[in-house]
């Protein structure tokens, strides 16, 4: 029994990062019907400069804090040239771009930094705090905490504030939001730099969790951000959210029960399961689909 | 008008020193230079491994070079890089077969890579001498096949295997182990010989999980299971980055102050510096201890320090042998076609100690050394040491 909620508890954290990176994915899909194959590695290449910021002295709340504005500001970029121009084109040729700016971001960043992986120096020790049997370290909290805050500042931001009021003006139906006034090439942008901001934190936090800042972080966070956000139901930030924490409990459990070379497979029979049974994922948006 | 001048003119710009580069580089390759291809990670998650194997070599033909050459000749070496990937290194070995200037070859690195390449370089009649690939299955495909082309001068993990079983069990006098493995050929190989050797030993193997290499970065999941069946040491058979990562994860897992014994090449500095704290202690079996008493491994050492500013890791020492072993069977009247025959009849006396094959190409008689982590640096356990090669 502490085996397994050791194991819950593991999975609840590598969860809520996937978590954080999986609602600023869900979050550009919902709004334009995208599949941003950059969100990865935007946040990669973010986080690579957060830890240069760190290793050159600058102090870490504000090398991450740094961090986060250039990848809302490398996300506005994005959007601008490689999606904007393609925005009313066949659907097919915004994804094709955004492989491309993937694949552009990667590279000046293999130029940059090289291949190897870095330790990412954590500011934080690593305590333990033992709780009948289970281990939690103080940065597992930090991540729970993490995401806790960002989960609540962005359902507050979305259904409260009128910017929110405009995205999801927007997502119901773009045409429409425009003819009304609602200002779409100034909401857009701002959706991209806040689900960009958000995919940062999660890489900063997957960086620390792993004690690893890689290249190809990038394409394994935007890989488990879609599965988490098919899983919860694409476009739905709260499906998005509950995926991913789903995600890290169910690749966890099944090293801990099934199989150690499996964590992959396992999730994603598992996705195929529940989407066989649920075609739009768990949390599916209550919209009608779109004619 | 204007714009094709000025693009002629800066393709002239382009073209001119490229090609006095590619003359000064034709220049040396007449008949008195000896080719040899190096072939290895020089980029990618273990380019520590062949940047260390390129040092080695370097210096090896350099000194040799210095000294006159081979019966006359300059060694020369061409560097390709594999990343240790069996898809890399099939390609690289193509190139390599195509180029009928190449003498012979030096690596690869991963028992992965080398497998892949083996076929390829013994098609086309070309020697491989491997520095680095301990996996046995090279044992099995070099007998099976027939590869006479292929020897490598680092002892096969079989042995390993056991020496690491012999410490964990004989010398530290532990009871319950556990073993993380990378799902590669030399990881399972290694694996599948542990078990052997722990079931021979009376000691109970009471976890056993596996990771992909360089893709698995969160241990945790296979840690905490790790965790729940109460080992009181863990083996780690992987790579320094991998391993790293792991050992900094243990804390998370409730493995805090387990005895960690790493499987050789991990003893780079990258596995303190991702590790951090959590190495301190842990101890890694290696087939090369640079503070052997040797003549040859001080001259070495010191030689390698000189060139490089710091000390020689396992795959700069085994690779500094190869130029050597080539130059001794080559002033035994070696041609490109006997070679491969000429060095498995040899007997070399380098840092390593005296390296002999058998009629499978592998080394015999080579003994390790047991590192540990102290103050953030690698130390050799001199009492370990001894004790596991009793």
């Amino acid at each position: 029994m502490t085996a397994f909620l050791q194991q819950v508890v593991n999975g609840l954290a590598s969860g809520s990062i996937y978590a954080l990176i999986a609602v600023g994915y869900s979050m550009v899909y919902g709004v334009l019907e995208l599949i941003n194959f950059a969100h990865g590695d935007i946040f990669m290449l973010a986080t690579f400069l957060t830890l240069t910021l760190i290793l050159l002295g600058v102090p870490w709340p504000l090398a991450i804090l740094l961090g986060i504005l250039a990848g809302a500001i490398l996300a506005m970029i994005v959007e601008r040239f490689a999606y904007r121009p393609l925005r009313n084109a066949d659907r097919i040729a915004p994804t094709i771009t955004a492989v491309g700016a993937a694949l552009i971001i990667q590279n000046v960043a293999l130029a940059t930094w090289g291949p190897q992986t870095q330790p990412f120096p954590l500011p934080f020790g690593s305590g333990l705090i033992q709780l009948g049997g289970v281990y939690i370290t103080v940065l597992q909290l930090i991540i729970f905490g993490m995401a806790g805050i960002c989960a609540l500042a962005l359902y507050l931001l979305v259904q409260l504030t009128p910017w929110g009021r405009a995205m999801r003006a927007i997502r119901d139906d773009p045409t429409t939001a425009e003819l009304v006034g609602v200002p779409v090439n100034r909401i857009v942008p701002a959706v991209y730099a806040v689900g960009g901001g958000l995919g940062v934190i999660g890489g900063i936090l997957f960086a620390a969790y792993y004690n690893a800042v890689y290249i190809g972080m990038g394409f394994t966070g935007t890989m488990n951000a879609f599965v988490a956000a098919v899983l919860g139901g694409i476009g739905s930030l709260k499906g998005a959210f509950i995926g991913g924490l789903l995600l890290g409990v169910m690749q966890a459990l099944a090293i801990g029960y099934i199989a150690s070379g499996f964590e992959n497979t396992v999730a994603f029979v598992i996705m195929i399961v529940i989407l066989v049974l649920k075609p739009r994922g768990l949390f599916a948006l209550p919209t009608a689909s779109r004619v | 008008m204007k714009w094709q001048t000025a693009r002629s003119v800066l393709l002239a710009g382009a073209v001119a020193p490229s090609l006095m580069m590619g003359m000064a580089l034709l220049a040396p390759a007449h008949a008195e230079s000896l080719n040899f291809a190096v072939i290895g990670p020089m980029s990618g998650d273990n380019a520590v491994y062949g940047v260390a194997l390129q040092r080695g070599t370097q210096l090896a033909a350099k000194q040799i070079n210095a000294a006159g050459g081979v019966n006359g000749d300059q060694m020369e070496l061409e560097f390709l890089d594999t990343q240790c990937q069996a898809t890399q290194a099939a390609s690289a070995a193509a190139k390599i077969a195509a180029d009928p200037d190449v003498f012979a070859v030096i690596g690869d690195v991963c028992s992965s890579a080398s497998l892949a390449a083996m076929p390829i370089f013994y098609r086309a009649g070309l020697t491989q001498v491997s520095g680095s690939s301990t996996s046995p299955k090279i044992t099995e495909v070099v007998r099976d096949n027939g590869y006479d082309n292929f020897a490598r001068v680092i002892p096969s993990d079989s042995q390993q295997a056991g020496k690491m079983v012999d410490l964990a069990t004989k010398v530290l006098g532990k009871k319950r182990i556990a073993i993380l493995y990378a799902s590669d050929d030399f990881g399972q190989q290694i694996y599948g010989y542990q078990q052997l050797a722990i079931e021979a030993s009376g000691a109970e193997l009471v976890a056993a999980e596996t990771y992909t290499p360089t893709q698995t970065k969160n241990f945790t999941p296979q840690l905490t299971n790790i965790a729940s069946a109460k080992p009181d040491v863990l083996l780690i058979d992987g790579y320094y980055n991998d391993a790293g990562a792991a050992v900094s994860q243990l804390a998370r897992s409730g493995l805090g102050d387990i005895t960690i014994i790493n499987s050789a090449g991990v003893d780079q500095a990258d596995y303190i510096k991702l590790g951090g704290e959590a190495t301190e202690g842990s101890y890694v079996f290696t087939y090369y201890n640079p503070g052997s008493p040797l003549e040859a491994n001080r001259a070495f050492v010191q030689a390698f320090e000189a060139e490089y500013g710091e000390k020689p890791n396992e795959q700069a020492a085994y690779g500094y042998e190869i130029p050597f072993i080539y130059k001794l069977a080559i002033e035994q009247g070696a041609t490109r076609e006997t070679l491969a025959e000429t060095v498995r009849g040899i007997s070399f006396d380098g840092p390593t100690g005296t390296t002999r094959f058998d009629e499978n190409g592998d080394v015999l008689g080579k003994s390790g050394a047991v590192m540990v982590v102290k103050d953030g640096q690698f130390v050799v356990d001199l009492d370990l040491t001894q004790a596991v090669n009793r």
